[in-house]
């Protein structure tokens, strides 16, 4: 499972923060096409901005984004979405007051193809709970669905990258396998690069090819997904588990 | 000469008199022209200034009959205008009337006084409604007043709300006389009911029109290419009756409230004497509306 | 039953006037947050604009009155540009001044430009006078009926199958979702403002001709305008639209009944009952929160 190509994503020495607040100060780390990637860390270590400077909704203020090779450190969100990269953020990002299919094709409004129904038919098949409520509001929905129909807005966008800020948050522990395996299987079949910050962090290791481990807006370990849950010091700050 | 803005409400007529007395320390106030104004100024009168104000455009009865012994008025008021104006009204043929005021002092003073003056010659009143100036419609009002058929409305108002009934009356050929006070026969409202023709038949009691007596409106119009406004002839001639307390009494402030007192001049609008409520009687015209233009039907000697 | 009628007709009339206003307040409410008191100025100085148009250009009326719309819309852009997306992200505080000054600025330019005295504007349709057996109305008057009808079907298409209305809903319902999306939010808050200082713009075209045209002129039916918009659910625009013409009704129903005396005390009595029982408005919905 490791990777070996050239990175799909790549961050170098990359710098973001709020105002005059700096959050992270200095991140580097690739990831390719078909693989998942844990970003681990303490609370406010920066792992919100990693996904949100990554998406460019924050200025990258020194070091360098680039995607398939080419720097997108300049693009505003729009270009990165249009190029092939998507967002689930933390906390309901749907439109309440719409129906499901709105929301769906709101998720594909940069788009301009033709391909959007299929799209849109191709997601009810892989989220069976949203096609029997494709006219139901979005805000009538569980806690649970919204965060389905939220990760079917993001696929909607055709990504290459996919960054997933707390996939799992509020699931029930079902809920939580059922979205996990669906990751693993969307990096597998779509190809996509997946990046998710998780508070679960043991069973998102378990699902991943890279962990990256943020301390105070650095990167302080990489690994295997095995390696991570291996690594005593790891286990011990981030994971909750015994050393072994 | 110094301005202030009395917005034409109690609350700026009390910060323009304070202004006036306090930061200004002017000798002696010309105004307001609003009865609400004078009202909410009038009590700063007494907090020992000794100036005296001259209202010659507020015609709410209780601006005179509070005792405030530095309030003057040159203009005629509500309950001087109403006698003249009652008794005209019946004169005219008319049985019932439908009072409506804007919802102010000058239009409530009205309206109180109307309500009283009307009945006692035995002409009814059939009803009394307020509206807010500035109201837009007030076709729902008058589609009620009609309902009760009262032969004439008597109308309270400045001269936009005016302009305003009489457009809507049209629209919603509503027909009955009109009689007014506030300014129904200015320039302003004929202009503002676009075919002033829409107002023939209006019989408005004023306190001051333009007659030929008066060599100023000529005067004036040679100077500012306009007629003056009620209010701006009005401040004339308190103008010169100020002139006349001042030969009489002095320019001090003492002296001028002295002056007042005195005064015994008769004017192209009509006699200035004070009486011991300081309210003085001028004479009253009564103005129509004769195929778009105003026309002063009468000068009526009100003492 | 005649005047029934009559009276149903004027609170009908005064409605559309009252929801024309509210309109284009709702909208920037509801899509940006953003309070714009300066909105009833936009309806003062589309009828100014009209003014110009008829008596100083000399146009006729049917091509004063969309000239002024469009140019209300130019307005709208200028608006955008100096104000709203200077104060689109700043806290409320700031926005509530900014547009509270442009208020009181475009108030007082007006008197120094016009003086105080009101304009009287001409349209050709005032002085049409339609008999409807037992009630009467100007054609104006019917025009305005009609441009808000068709103003507010236009609207409501617009909002619900363009791809341009969708992202505005969506901007009113997740501003940080519709980012997510990928929808330009200065894009979608330049295309609001323009949409409501356009329905300014034909609120000052429909009704200035059937009263005066002056600085002061929006001060009351712009309280009316604010109490549609709280009444309906802050930023509701169909709430807005419906709450004007319950207060237009309401206003012709309690002068018939009670007394003309009480109406506003009436219509804003009534305003605080509904907020007190549904204090998001008739049509309001909670805010969720994620």
């Amino acid at each position: 499972m490791a990777v070996e190509k050239e990175p799909l994503l790549e961050l170098r020495d990359v710098h973001a923060g709020y105002g005059e607040l700096s959050i992270l100060k200095g991140v580097s780390f690739g990831v390719g096409g078909g693989t998942v990637t844990s970003v681990i860390g303490a609370n406010g270590a920066g792992k919100s901005t990693l996904l949100k400077t990554i998406f460019g909704m924050l200025k990258v203020r020194e070091g360098d984004v680039s995607f398939e090779g080419r720097s997108i450190a300049a693009l505003g969100t729009v270009k990165r979405l249009k190029a092939g990269i998507a967002i689930v953020p933390q906390g309901r990002c749907n439109f309440p007051q719409m129906t499901i299919r709105e929301n769906l094709e709101m998720g594909a409004y940069t788009r301009s193809d033709d391909g959007i129904e299929a799209d849109l038919q191709h997601m009810v098949d892989q989220f069976p709970i949203l096609r029997e409520k494709l006219h139901l509001l979005a805000g009538d929905m569980s806690g649970g669905q919204q965060q389905m129909l939220e990760m079917a807005m993001a696929l909607m966008v055709r990504p290459r990258v996919l960054l997933l800020d707390e996939p799992s948050l509020g699931l029930s522990p079902m809920m939580i396998d059922e979205v996990f395996t669906s990751i693993r299987s969307l990096a597998e079949v779509n190809g996509m690069a997946i990046i998710m910050v998780e508070q679960n962090a043991v069973q998102a290791l378990k699902i991943s090819d890279l962990g990256v481990v943020i301390e105070l807006g650095r990167v302080s370990a990489t690994g295997t997904g095995p390696e991570m849950l291996n690594d005593p010091d790891i286990r011990k700050a981030y994971l909750g588990l015994p050393v072994i | 000469m110094v301005i202030a803005d009395d917005e034409c409400t109690p609350a700026g007529g009390a910060s323009a008199f304070r202004n006036l007395l306090e930061v200004q320390q002017v000798d002696v106030i010309l105004g307001s022209g609003c009865s609400g104004a004078t009202l909410g100024g009038m009590p700063a009168l007494l907090e020992g200034a000794e100036v005296s104000a001259i209202t010659y455009g507020s015609t709410n009865p209780k601006i005179t009959s509070a005792g405030n012994p530095f309030m003057w008025r040159m203009n005629l008021n509500d309950a001087t205008i109403a006698k003249s104006f009652s008794q005209y009204i019946l004169d005219d043929g008319v049985k019932s009337v439908h009072i409506l005021s804007v919802n102010n002092d000058f239009g409530r003073g009205a309206a109180d006084v109307y309500q009283k003056s009307l009945p006692e010659l035995d002409v009814e009143v059939k009803g009394s409604d307020f509206f807010t100036t500035g109201t837009a419609d007030l076709r729902s009002m008058m589609s009620k007043i009609a309902q009760g058929k009262p032969d004439a409305i008597l109308f309270f108002g400045e001269p936009p709300d005016c302009a305003l009934l009489v457009r809507q009356k049209r629209e919603l050929n509503i027909d009955v006389k009109l009689f007014s006070r506030g300014g129904c026969y200015t320039d302003e409202a004929l202009h503002l009911m676009g075919d002033p023709k829409l107002g023939n038949g209006l019989t408005e009691a004023a306190y001051w029109a333009r007659t030929p007596e008066q060599p100023m409106v000529e005067a004036f119009k040679a100077t500012y290419g306009d007629y003056p406004a009620y209010n701006a002839a009005l401040a004339y001639y308190a103008m010169l009756t100020v002139n006349e307390a001042v030969k009489a009494g002095g320019a001090s402030r003492e002296g001028i409230n002295k002056g007042l007192a005195e005064v015994d001049a008769v004017l192209d609008i009509g006699p200035i004497k004070f009486d011991e409520t300081r309210q003085a009687y001028p004479n009253l015209f009564l103005v129509r509306i004769d195929d778009g233009e105003s026309k002063v039907l009468k000068t009526v000697t009100t003492h | 039953m005649d005047l029934l009628f009559t009276q149903l007709l004027n609170g009908l009339t005064a409605g559309a006037e009252y929801a024309l206003v509210a309109a284009g307040l709702a909208l920037l409410f509801g899509i940006l947050q953003i309070v714009n008191f300066a909105h009833g100025e936009f309806y003062m100085l589309a009828a100014f604009i009209l003014y110009v148009l008829l008596a100083v250009v000399g146009l006729p009326y049917y091509a004063a009155a969309p000239l002024t719309v469009l140019l209300m819309a130019c307005a709208g852009v200028l608006f955008y540009a100096i104000v709203i997306s200077r104060v689109i992200s700043r806290p409320w505080q700031i926005q509530l001044i900014s547009t509270l000054a442009l208020s009181i600025v475009m108030i007082n330019l007006a008197i120094v430009l016009s003086g105080p005295t009101p304009r009287y504007v001409e349209s050709p349709l005032n002085n049409v006078i339609l008999d409807l057996g037992s009630v009467r109305i100007s054609a104006q008057r019917v025009l305005v009926l009609l441009g808000t009808i068709v103003s507010f079907a236009a609207l409501y298409l617009g909002l619900k199958y363009t791809r341009t209305g969708k992202a505005m809903r969506a901007v009113a319902q997740n501003r940080e979702a519709a980012a997510v999306v990928g929808i330009g939010v200065p894009v979608i808050g330049l295309v609001t403002t323009v949409v409501a200082a356009s329905f300014a713009g034909l609120a000052g075209a429909l009704i200035a001709p059937l009263y005066a045209v002056g600085p002061t002129m929006a001060v009351l039916v712009n309280i009316k305008a604010f109490a549609a918009v709280i009444v309906g659910g802050f930023g509701n625009v169909k709430g807005a639209i419906v709450a004007a013409f319950v207060i237009g009704l309401l206003e012709a129903a309690s002068t018939t009944l009670i007394s003309t005396e009480y109406t506003d005390a009436i219509v804003f009595g009534g305003m605080i009952l509904i907020l007190l029982f549904r204090p998001n408005g008739l049509f309001g919905k909670a805010v969720r929160v994620g």
